[in-house]
């Protein structure tokens, strides 16, 4: 059985890793309108390895978590900021407000990251 | 530092909302979204697509290939694949009166301290060990243990040693009777006493939300220590762990998978007289039918397990949310509201009652398929006692590649907790300051574990189910058709478990909170949304709203059980007033849609 799965898996995991070398920083906006992430619409797909700047913008001063790797963060409003993350562990991590501008507290995931292994 | 900051990172997921200042926590529905079970962070990747194909398609693949291979007049393994470990003389002094004395005094040790941790140490979720040791490391780690080593849970149930130390120390000072009041069991009784333990387990674990405070906990677990050791007096202590005590039975059901078997003692002097090294899965092979209140508890194990992975689906939370938005549920739902339940836990309670039966269902109907399949005239219910534990492999690989993540990431909260149990200061053995590392384990290391421990699983309960219908139908012949219901059966169990875990893990949804001080939304014919605001006495909040269609409006805080109004409006379109606190609360200021029309409704929120 071991090897039944070994031999499925294996030349796709080659595969993958082959392709996925010398990747460049990427750059991805974020924007959050009315205490919610308009945009992206789903959840910020990485690859593992990769360094990955988010470009937050939001109507409202926020504090954010990025759970897991634990990195929090600020954002104005009008002020758009970086958050660059080194994508090296992977699963799926909720950013969370930890506070917006008059106190208010939320606990729903913002967004996900989501590093999948390379 | 960094130890410090992770554990603020992973309070935010432990503590309720209300923590905050103006908090936007919801009433209804959706209290704390990224909350996994019990507690403790998930940060597990769904399972690829292709992953899940291959893990599918492999279980169909699979079963066929057992069948035709092994599918021929094979005889069941029999005692002669086992081994006896106490004719090693290592083995023997691991079984020495002395050695088990210190593993039962290590394990009381340990459940006195979680106790003590739980009433009187620190009630901050990550800073008392409480938690961590009762949901990971016992409820999850031990698991594993009993299903892939041994069940070790007889010789160190604290509730069982401290009852028979009792017991010993008794009859030091003369009484004769052994068992306490010494009544007779009921027979009819059964094991539904650990059913309805065990359903009462799961609902504080992954429903009741007050699982993680550590004084919760350890008064929870004193209830059910005081009626463990009633029910021991009242029935004798070997018969309520057959019979009521939960644990025991849902480790006894793990164990059985498991390749050592507990040791077996001699009926007169109690002493340990062989210890088997036995085939993997082989005490799953029975030839007697199990009663039908263990087959149910089984059954409840399974389903509870299932239905960990299904609440945090993003097709439960769709499920939830057309429940709640359904007009035919409307006046229901307000009425529970009214009452001061929340309606979250209400429908997750109704789904979780609901599961087992409808395991219990389907499994029966599967039993009915393989009695006509093999003509047989045996019982459906002898039948269903019979091939009840060909699904326990499933659920343990089910079980193994849902929490493995979480046992290895979560639980390394352990390793500062040794050091400072009661949360107050205290570096024991200079762990204070380990920081969790979240690499441990990577995604890919978790899905092949995943798919490979569901397919050896499926091979395991084809196994188990074929030499059950060996051992139990008149002929061969018979006992291979028995198995092509159940065969399908299984497949499904395997794909459902793999479908779970090709899900992404969502925490339940916020469906009536209002995250915005001010907006328009739009609400579905008997829709509600709420916005909540912790307020202290003579705080002031000004509001304004409209709405094409009637609305009702109210301000409203709990108050124990009891739901209190100071403002309350029933069908306007537009309001505007200002509120004033009169006690220190949580307030929400809710709208509901009362016509059978869609509504727009535009609100302002300033203050408090």
């Amino acid at each position: 059985m071991v090897w039944f799965a070994a031999g499925l898996f294996l030349p796709a995991a080659l595969v993958r890793a082959a392709v996925a070398q010398n990747r460049p920083r990427q750059m991805l906006e974020v924007r959050i309108e009315n205490r919610q992430v308009v945009e992206p619409r789903e959840a910020i797909r990485v690859t593992q390895g990769d360094v990955i700047e988010l470009r937050w913008t939001s109507d409202e001063a926020v504090e954010l978590h990025l759970h897991g790797y634990d990195i929090e963060f600020d954002v104005e409003p009008g002020e758009p900021a970086s958050m660059v993350i080194q994508a090296n562990a992977t699963g799926r991590f909720p950013i969370t407000s930890h506070g917006w501008g008059d106190g208010g507290h939320g606990h729903d995931a913002l967004i996900f990251l989501e590093v999948y292994p390379n | 530092m960094k130890s410090t900051r992770i554990k603020a990172d992973l309070r935010d997921f432990l503590q309720p909302a209300a923590a905050g200042t103006a908090a936007a926590l919801t009433i209804f529905l959706g209290a704390q979204p990224t909350q996994a079970h019990a507690f403790g962070p998930r940060y597990d990747l769904p399972l690829p697509l292709n992953l899940y194909l291959v893990g599918a398609g492999a279980a169909v693949a699979l079963s066929f290939v057992i069948m035709a291979l092994f599918f021929r007049a094979l005889p069941a393994p029999s005692d002669e694949l086992r081994i006896d470990l106490l004719q090693f003389r290592a083995v023997r002094a691991l079984l020495h009166p002395l050695a088990i004395g210190g593993f039962q005094a290590i394990s009381v040790a340990l459940f006195v301290l979680v106790v003590t941790a739980g009433l009187f140490g620190s009630q901050d979720t990550v800073r008392n060990i409480a938690p961590t040791f009762v949901w990971i490391i016992w409820w999850v780690g031990l698991a594993y243990i009993a299903a892939l080593a041994g069940n070790p849970w007889p010789i160190v149930n604290p509730w069982s040693v401290v009852f028979a130390g009792l017991e010993r120390l008794v009859r030091l000072f003369g009484a004769r009777n052994r068992a306490g009041f010494g009544l007779a069991y009921p027979s009819w009784l059964g094991a539904w006493p650990a059913i309805v333990l065990f359903g009462l387990f799961a609902w504080f674990e992954l429903i009741a939300e007050t699982g993680k405070v550590p004084r919760t906990l350890a008064t929870a677990i004193m209830i059910y220590s005081g009626l463990t050791w009633f029910a021991m007096a009242v029935f004798g202590h070997d018969v309520w762990l057959a019979r009521g005590e939960a644990f025991s039975l849902a480790f006894g059901v793990f164990g059985r998978f498991a390749p050592i078997g507990g040791p077996v003692r001699d009926s007169a002097d109690g002493q340990p007289r062989h210890w088997y090294l036995r085939p993997y899965a082989s005490a799953l092979v029975v030839d007697r039918p199990c009663r039908l209140s263990m087959t149910a508890f089984v059954l409840v194990m399974l389903s509870t397990v299932t239905f960990d992975g299904f609440k945090e689906t993003p097709l439960w939370g769709a499920l939830l949310r057309s429940v709640a938005l359904e007009p035919a549920f409307a006046p229901l739902l307000h009425k529970l509201h009214d009452l001061g339940f929340d309606f979250q836990i209400v429908l997750e309670t109704v789904m979780l009652a609901l599961f087992p039966v409808l395991f219990f269902a389907v499994y029966l109907g599967f039993c009915r398929l393989t009695k006509w399949a093999a003509g047989s005239r045996r019982p459906v219910a002898e039948i269903a006692g019979l091939f009840v534990f060909c699904l326990v492999p499933i659920a343990i690989a089910y079980h193994l590649a849902h929490y493995l993540s979480y046992l290895l990431i979560a639980g390394q909260f352990i390793i500062p907790l040794a050091s400072d149990p009661f949360g107050i200061g205290w570096d024991l053995f200079g762990t204070l300051g380990y920081a969790i590392d979240i690499r441990v384990i990577g995604a890919r290391f978790v899905w092949y574990t995943a798919v490979v421990a569901i397919g050896v699983g499926h091979v395991f309960a084809v196994g188990v189910g074929h030499f059950v219908a060996l051992r139990v139908f008149e002929t061969t012949k018979t006992a291979l058709r028995s198995q092509y219901p159940f065969l399908v059966l299984m497949v499904a169990y395997t794909m459902v478990s793999l479908w779970i875990l090709s899900q992404p893990i969502v925490g339940s949804p916020s469906l009536s909170s209002l995250r915005a001080p001010s907006g328009t939304v739009s609400l579905a014919p008997f829709e509600f949304r709420e916005s909540c605001f912790e307020m202290t006495t003579q705080d002031t909040l000004r509001y304004d709203f409209q709405s094409d269609q009637p609305v009702d409006f109210n301000i409203h805080y709990h108050d124990g059980l009891t739901v209190r109004f100071p403002v309350q409006l029933n069908r306007v379109t537009a309001h505007a007033d200002e509120f004033v606190a009169d006690v220190d609360q949580l307030y929400c200021l809710m709208w509901t849609n009362q016509s059978i029309k869609r509504t727009s409704l535009t609100y302002r929120i300033i203050g408090p």
